[in-house]
């Protein structure tokens, strides 16, 4: 039971393989399927492997139902003047169009199935021989001993400078918030003219981004680069 | 000079793992009428009968053993090499033809998932991802590498038929 299943499973790659192989199992022409014959042979196949206890994957449920659909369409006279209802004609051009191009591609995988086993038997060097370069006069014992005591030097002598952080970052988006929004508008040259610091710049763009946000204020920019003027946000 | 050229010829090809193409031996060699004479000096070579063979593969040259001898050799030397599955040889099938293609357009024409089997070529390094598609969700594109056409021994993409040869063929 369970050799079945997996011969099942391996012989189809999906439902539009199966599909194929009904249309030459009942040698029917591609160009011109009966829906109806392959819509039941279709169901039935799919029946058949869920009584086999397969999980059988979703494409396959898929393209019965459709196949259903498709055949009741055929079978109802055309009496329905709906616009949204397909046309059965139609549909049947469109799912022969899919199927022949799908049969192309499986005719090609078989064509490089051959192609593969050909060229398997030309056997191949996979990596390149490469010949070792010869080193450059850089690297000569001298040269890299100066290279190092340069380095060593060069750390002795910075100096690392830790400024002490007296900016609070909170505090200061509160002074600027009280700042903007005291007066109705302001241009963002003015603002910048009152911060001490690059820091305080950077924050106070923060605190402007931040009330752009939650709509305290707008921004207005009329031009790239351009001065931006900031407003109290107005319904 | 010209005995000079056929040994570089053969021993590039000899020293290099994968196919060397005309750009190659274009900076080496005279390139007038090159492609002529690298067709003679292969020939010349295949004619000689050493067990190994110049193959025009990927756009360019490549030395192989002979397949005459494939079987004594696999003997020795043969890696068990898996050959792909029927999903991925489709796959790679419709990305030779589509491409640059996505997964969901792969997806659409097999009609199943194919997730697992895109991985698979790209780990086999017989597809490539060649940049992402301008629609929302900017998904990869995919196409077939230079390997593509050296593991099915092809020349170029253009050798496989095209759809419209494959429908005479199916009428007739």
């Amino acid at each position: 039971m369970k050799d079945l299943l997996d011969v099942k499973t391996a012989n189809f790659e999906g439902p539009l393989d199966l599909l194929i192989h009904l249309i030459y199992k009942n040698e029917m022409n591609i160009y011109d399927i009966s829906i109806s014959t392959i819509a039941d042979q279709f169901v039935d196949t799919v029946r058949q492997m869920e009584r086999l206890d397969m999980e059988v994957a979703a494409e396959f449920i898929n393209m019965a139902s459709y196949l259903t659909y498709l055949k009741s369409k055929m079978l109802l006279p055309k009496t329905s003047t709906f616009e949204e209802d397909i046309d059965p004609e139609e549909e049947k051009f469109h799912f022969t169009q899919r199927l022949i191009e799908y049969s192309f591609y499986r005719d090609i995988s078989e064509t490089l199935k051959q192609k593969e086993f050909f060229s398997k038997r030309y056997l191949t060097r996979r990596d390149t021989i490469y010949l070792p370069k010869e080193h450059t006069s850089y690297e000569d014992p001298l040269s890299l001993a100066k290279e190092f005591f340069r380095l060593i030097e060069k750390e002795k002598d910075d100096n690392v400078v830790i400024e002490h952080d007296n900016l609070d970052i909170d505090d200061l988006i509160e002074q600027m918030k009280d700042f903007v929004l005291n007066r109705d508008e302001i241009f963002w040259s003015e603002i910048l003219k009152v911060c001490r610091s690059k820091r305080e710049i950077v924050v106070a763009l923060l605190a402007i981004l931040e009330l752009v946000r939650i709509k305290e204020i707008t921004a207005l920019q009329s031009e790239n680069f351009g001065e931006i003027l900031v407003r109290k946000y107005a319904e | 000079m010209q005995n000079k050229e056929k040994q570089m010829f053969f021993a590039s090809l000899f020293l290099s793992g994968k196919p060397l193409n005309l750009k190659f031996f274009r900076e080496i060699f005279d390139p007038i009428n090159m492609e002529n004479r690298l067709d003679d000096f292969a020939q010349e070579f295949n004619n000689m009968q050493t067990g190994l063979f110049i193959r025009k593969v990927a756009e360019g040259y490549q030395m192989v053993t002979d397949t005459a001898i494939f079987d004594e050799l696999s003997r020795y030397f043969g890696e068990k090499a898996e050959n792909l599955s029927k999903a991925a040889t489709e796959t790679v099938a419709v990305v030779a033809y589509k491409q640059p293609v996505t997964k969901i357009e792969i997806e659409e024409l097999r009609g199943v998932n194919s997730a697992g089997v895109i991985r698979q070529l790209l780990d086999k390094n017989l597809i490539r991802v060649m940049g992402r598609k301008d629609v929302p969700g900017r998904p990869m594109l995919y196409c077939t590498t230079k390997y593509f056409l050296e593991y099915f021994n092809l020349k170029t993409l253009s050798e496989l038929p095209t759809f419209r040869e494959w429908q005479e063929l199916k009428q007739s």
